[in-house]
């Protein structure tokens, strides 16, 4: 009896302990569900606010642009200083020009707007919207954008001034051609070749990063259309302790085909650079004379096989019966396309060459069997 | 003269409206092709400038359903576009563009040639 008293109390307590627990449990779960709930409503409203804060913005930025679109455009086609100022003048360009005046986002807007106008047109165009940029005095808002600490608003202003060709600048942005920050560099040296074209090339002189080919080829085509000057220190360049600026130099030589400059990128076949060899053999052929062929000969062995198969095409068009001597051991060598290259300078050099070919090679053997047919096919330029 | 202009950039309509205005001529402005080919349609203009770059329809399928139209095929074209490489330019020759201006231009040079391709389409006109 008192057992089974017993059990009943524990079976009781049990049954109380899992309802106080189940209680419990659906308050934890209740609050939850409250809070998460609170939390997706104040995270909407988050959203709600962030999209039409952000559309209102886009609004008035659509309608701050129409404004300033209608100021540079009536600008922009002014024949005179005085049609300039008298347009600047009109009631409705000054309601403009104090509307822009009131915030900072304003002037960030209407400077490029600038930018973006002047990098599609040229001529007095061009002019009026340089004029407008200074009657505005927006210089100091771009020179306080270059001391940022941030380099992106730095690498935007260094845009902004090439674009609307601001020569006042030409010293700031020069200190920024060897900054540590890669991006910062290269706009400031696009932007310094922009402004003063061959010139702005000086910060070749001093530059101890290395410049990236995609850069070189950045700067080959801001130079395009200029005609090299006379002061640019290309024998300098060819001594730098930097190989990309050796590299670059030589690029330079080969497309302003600089033959003056033809005993210092020889200088370069020596380099302790095999990357830079192989630019200065490339180099040399686009501004060759009689004597390039024996000088690359006489580098042919201290060279890697991409670097030899390039002196080897080189002399295709460069050799002459001189060269055979060189040219017809190669063609045993272990490489097929060393065959190939030798066998092509030596017929080009004389049609009548391709007698002596097939007298040192085995002619029915591979890969002479495939060889010799093509190379007949070859038309001899 | 009644000079329609397409671009898709609003800068460039609004500097090229100001100074063919200013140099007479009334001007019909459209930011894309689609709505190029209505307004041609719509007020048969005298000459055509429009951009290779556009939305829905470029300015060298405007230079192509303009020239094979027999109603609109006498009205000169000018394409103006930042692409310079020689191929885009020999198609739009031969599509049938009558000049050719390579962005960055100068608005003055653009007018220059809207006179002179203006006086060739009239001289043409007379001897027709």
């Amino acid at each position: 009896m008192h057992q089974l008293q017993f059990f009943f109390t524990d079976q009781f307590n049990e049954i109380v302990n899992y309802l106080h627990y189940s209680v419990f449990k659906e308050q934890i779960l209740l609050r939850t569900i409250l809070l998460v709930s609170f939390l997706i409503i104040v995270l909407i409203f988050f959203i709600l606010y962030y999209l039409l804060r952000r559309s209102k913005r886009g609004k008035r930025k659509a309608f701050l642009q129409k404004m300033f679109n209608d100021l540079i455009g009536q600008i922009a086609i002014c024949e005179s200083e005085d049609e300039l100022n008298e347009v600047f003048s009109q009631p409705d360009s000054q309601k403009i020009i104090q509307q822009f005046q009131i915030e900072k986002f304003q002037k960030k807007l209407l400077i490029s707007e600038l930018a973006k106008t002047s990098k599609k047109f040229r001529g007095s165009t061009l002019e009026n919207i340089q004029w407008l940029f200074e009657k505005m005095q927006l210089k100091n808002e771009l020179l306080n954008n270059l001391k940022s600490k941030e380099w992106h608003t730095k690498a935007k202003a260094v845009q902004q001034l090439a674009l609307l060709k601001q020569d006042w600048s030409i010293k700031e942005i020069f200190a920024l051609t060897n900054h540590e920050n890669i991006l910062l560099r290269m706009e400031a040296q696009i932007a310094i070749v922009k402004l003063t074209g061959f010139e702005g090339l000086n910060f070749l002189d001093t530059i101890s990063h290395p410049i990236s080919e995609w850069q070189q080829l950045r700067l080959i085509q801001e130079l395009s259309g200029q005609a090299i000057t006379e002061n640019v220190n290309i024998c300098q360049w060819l001594q730098s302790k930097n190989d990309s600026v050796v590299h670059f130099a030589l690029r330079l030589i080969e497309i302003y085909q600089q033959h003056k400059y033809y005993d210092d990128a020889a200088i370069c076949l020596s380099h302790s650079s095999s990357g830079i060899c192989r630019t200065a053999v490339a180099t040399l052929s686009f501004i060759s004379n009689e004597t390039t062929a024996d000088l690359l000969i006489e580098h042919y062995l201290d060279y890697n096989a991409a670097t030899q198969l390039d002196i080897l095409k080189i002399l295709q068009n460069d050799g002459t019966e001189s060269h055979l001597e060189f040219l017809l051991p190669l063609l045993h060598h272990p490489d097929d396309s060393f065959k190939m290259a030798a066998a092509a300078a030596i017929r080009k050099i004389r049609s009548a060459n391709m007698e002596k070919i097939e007298a040192s090679v085995e002619k029915s053997s591979h890969p002479w069997n495939v060889i010799l047919p093509q190379l007949k096919m070859e038309p001899i330029t | 003269m009644k000079i329609l202009i397409s671009d898709d950039e609003m800068i460039m309509l609004k500097i090229i409206e100001l100074r063919l205005k200013k140099d007479g001529h009334e001007v019909i402005v459209t930011s894309n092709g689609k709505e190029a080919i209505e307004q041609i349609k719509l007020h048969d203009p005298d000459m055509i400038i429009a951009d290779i770059m556009m939305p829905f329809i470029s300015g060298l399928e405007i230079v192509n359903m303009v020239k094979q139209n027999h109603l609109h095929r006498n009205v000169p074209i000018i394409i103006l576009s930042a692409m310079g490489q020689e191929n885009v330019v020999l198609e739009a020759f031969n599509l049938g563009a009558d000049d050719y201006i390579t962005k960055p231009f100068s608005p003055n040079e653009l007018s220059m040639r809207v006179k002179r391709l203006a006086a060739s389409a009239g001289a043409l006109a007379k001897n027709n």
